[in-house]
């Protein structure tokens, strides 16, 4: 079944469509919204609250684009939803204040090749506003325009925020490399 | 630059088409909440209700927290001045029933009186810095007919009152308490005659900007629960964090160790007075003591290289050696520490080397130190 059929499906209500595309397409929307949450069952929150979203708002996905694309910007705006309802986003925090935890709890698994599990780790420990202009912008592909009109901030406090964002994860990355490798030349 | 355009296309790669596993959960209430007719509204609309009640809960619990505080400060008060006993118990369990009234019931209390007592023409500040819950209540519904006193008189109602600001030391003096603000009366107001009055005459209420907080100190991380003591037709406020609620009564959890100055905005149809508090969140967590030199011979003596930690929740230890570069000791657990050999079970050699040590405290507050620790092998 293809995904234009599977969206008519859902709009006449569906069950077994409905079920359908929940099985195609939550796994990697759950991928989505555990980047914007810092717990899963946080991320599993604004999963089950998007997809409800989606169901309700089928008709009005008119095939032009992706069904997945169309979805995946629904769960964005659930996740930010979710966020500014449930999180400070401290969209103000000052950079110093902030610095990068190896939690003692979940020692990163990938060794000298970081996984996934590993990044998603790191993003996660992320402040929620730094987390949050990290995702929308280098892994979503939003400008920094339709960031501050989405999170009501100016494009220049996006951009700070971003960098801000980039400069802890390098950081964080040549830290573990370190680790790994041998010690950077700061020392 | 080399280094961004890699963080980014590595980022970018790993999640564009990440999956991850999902709780089968999701997919019933899902199901649930596009089949109850209404669909995901009705399933949403569930869902906050119990949001709501676990909040009150909270909330409960919250004023049963601070009036525990506030006994507890009074025991210790007890202890340390050695006032009578029974005068002190009997002030205490009166400041706690009014700690509650104060929460639930002040407001309305005040307010009320102040419709009663709409007579008076001038603006007055309560401001008892050392005055107990008690003494606070009637200084506040008693408020108007003392108003001339403070002299701050208003005869235009767009006039903004000089918001009133406090700031407490950490002393078991300092009320848990407090209530202070700034009011502003309407110079249109009259002389309520019936007690009932409306709504349609919210205009002509004296506007106020009361903040109440049920506490104003204590260690991070520090909930405090808000309200407006004075009448207002809508709020906001600003928790100096760079959080913002527009509730009547928010509850805001300061993370971080600081002093926030929380400002209130109260608006109605006439104008907007503010009124501001500081609060104080002390950290309590720390690293202290990391040595410079250790050395490892098995005397007993400083053959471990660790430093003490306070309230600390996670913690990452890395070692590196300056001569030959590269990790020699790395840990992550609280407990951890060198003892002076390399990975590979070697005795590293005498020199110096460096330290990394990123921790989190349970208030929140990060802690980073970076140093050298020289190791020594004495025969």
């Amino acid at each position: 079944m293809t995904d234009e059929e599977l969206a008519r499906g859902c709009v006449s209500k569906n069950p077994a469509a409905q079920k359908l595309l929940f099985e195609r397409f939550s796994r990697k929307m759950m991928g989505v919204c555990i980047r914007y949450a810092d717990r899963t069952d946080e991320a599993e929150d604004m999963l089950q609250n998007g997809f409800i979203r989606v169901f309700e708002k089928i008709e009005s996905f008119r095939g032009t684009g992706s069904l997945e694309g169309w979805i995946r910007r629904i769960m964005v705006n659930e996740s930010l939803t979710h966020l500014r309802k449930n999180k400070i986003m401290k969209i103000n925090i000052d950079i110093d204040d902030v610095q990068f935890m190896i939690s003692g709890n979940n020692p990163l698994t990938g060794g000298e090749n970081l996984n996934e599990k590993d990044l998603l780790k790191m993003i996660q420990q992320l402040p929620t506003g730094f987390r949050t202009v990290f995702n929308m912008y280098a892994i979503e592909g939003y400008s920094h325009k339709e960031i501050g009109e989405q999170l009501g901030i100016s494009e220049g406090t996006s951009k700070s925020q971003y960098s801000r964002a980039k400069i802890h994860l390098q950081n964080w990355l040549q830290l573990e490399k370190a680790s790994f490798e041998q010690v950077d030349n700061r020392h | 630059m080399k280094n961004t355009e890699n963080i980014e296309k590595l980022f970018k790669e790993t999640f564009e088409h990440f999956e991850a596993d999902v709780n089968p959960q999701v997919w019933a209430t899902v199901q649930s909440g596009i089949n109850s007719g209404l669909g995901g509204a009705a399933s949403t609309a569930a869902k906050f209700a119990v949001g709501k009640i676990i909040a009150g809960a909270a909330a409960v619990a919250v004023v049963a927290g601070s009036v525990w505080y506030f006994a507890s400060n009074n025991n210790s008060k007890i202890n340390s001045t050695s006032l009578n006993n029974k005068k002190q118990t009997e002030a205490t369990s009166k400041d706690i029933s009014q700690n509650i009234l104060s929460e639930n019931q002040l407001a309305e209390n005040s307010s009320n009186t102040q419709r009663q007592k709409q007579t008076a023409s001038s603006v007055h500040t309560s401001n008892p810095p050392q005055a107990d819950n008690s003494q606070q209540i009637q200084n506040v519904s008693g408020s108007i007919d003392n108003a001339t006193s403070t002299g701050f008189s208003s005869s235009d109602n767009s006039a903004t009152p000089s918001p009133s600001e406090h700031k407490y030391g950490k002393g078991s003096d300092a009320p848990t308490s407090l209530i202070r603000g700034s009011q502003i009366q309407n110079s249109k107001s009259k002389p309520s005659k019936d007690n009932s009055t409306s709504d349609d005459q919210d205009a002509d209420q004296p506007l106020t900007a009361t903040i109440f907080a049920n506490t104003e100190s204590g260690d991070a991380p520090l909930t405090v629960t808000f309200s407006n003591q004075g009448i207002a037709s809508s709020l906001s406020w600003d928790f100096g964090d760079g959080s913002a609620s527009r509730e009547n009564f928010p509850s805001h959890v300061f993370d971080k160790s600081g002093t926030y100055v929380v400002t209130l905005n109260a608006k109605n149809s006439s104008g907007s007075v503010s009124d501001k508090v500081t609060i104080e969140v002390r950290q309590i967590s720390d690293i202290t003591n990391i040595p410079n030199i250790f050395t490892p011979n098995g005397d007993g003596e400083n053959d471990m290289f660790f430093f003490e930690m306070k309230n600390i929740s996670s913690i990452g230890v890395a070692i590196y050696s300056q001569k030959e570069g590269g990790l020699v000791c790395k840990w992550n657990s609280l407990d951890g520490s060198w003892n002076g050999k390399k990975m590979s079970g070697d005795d590293a050699p005498e020199g110096v080397y460096i330290y990394s040590i990123q921790a989190l405290g349970i208030d929140g507050v990060p802690h980073y130190e970076k140093g050298t620790i020289t190791l020594i092998r004495k025969p």
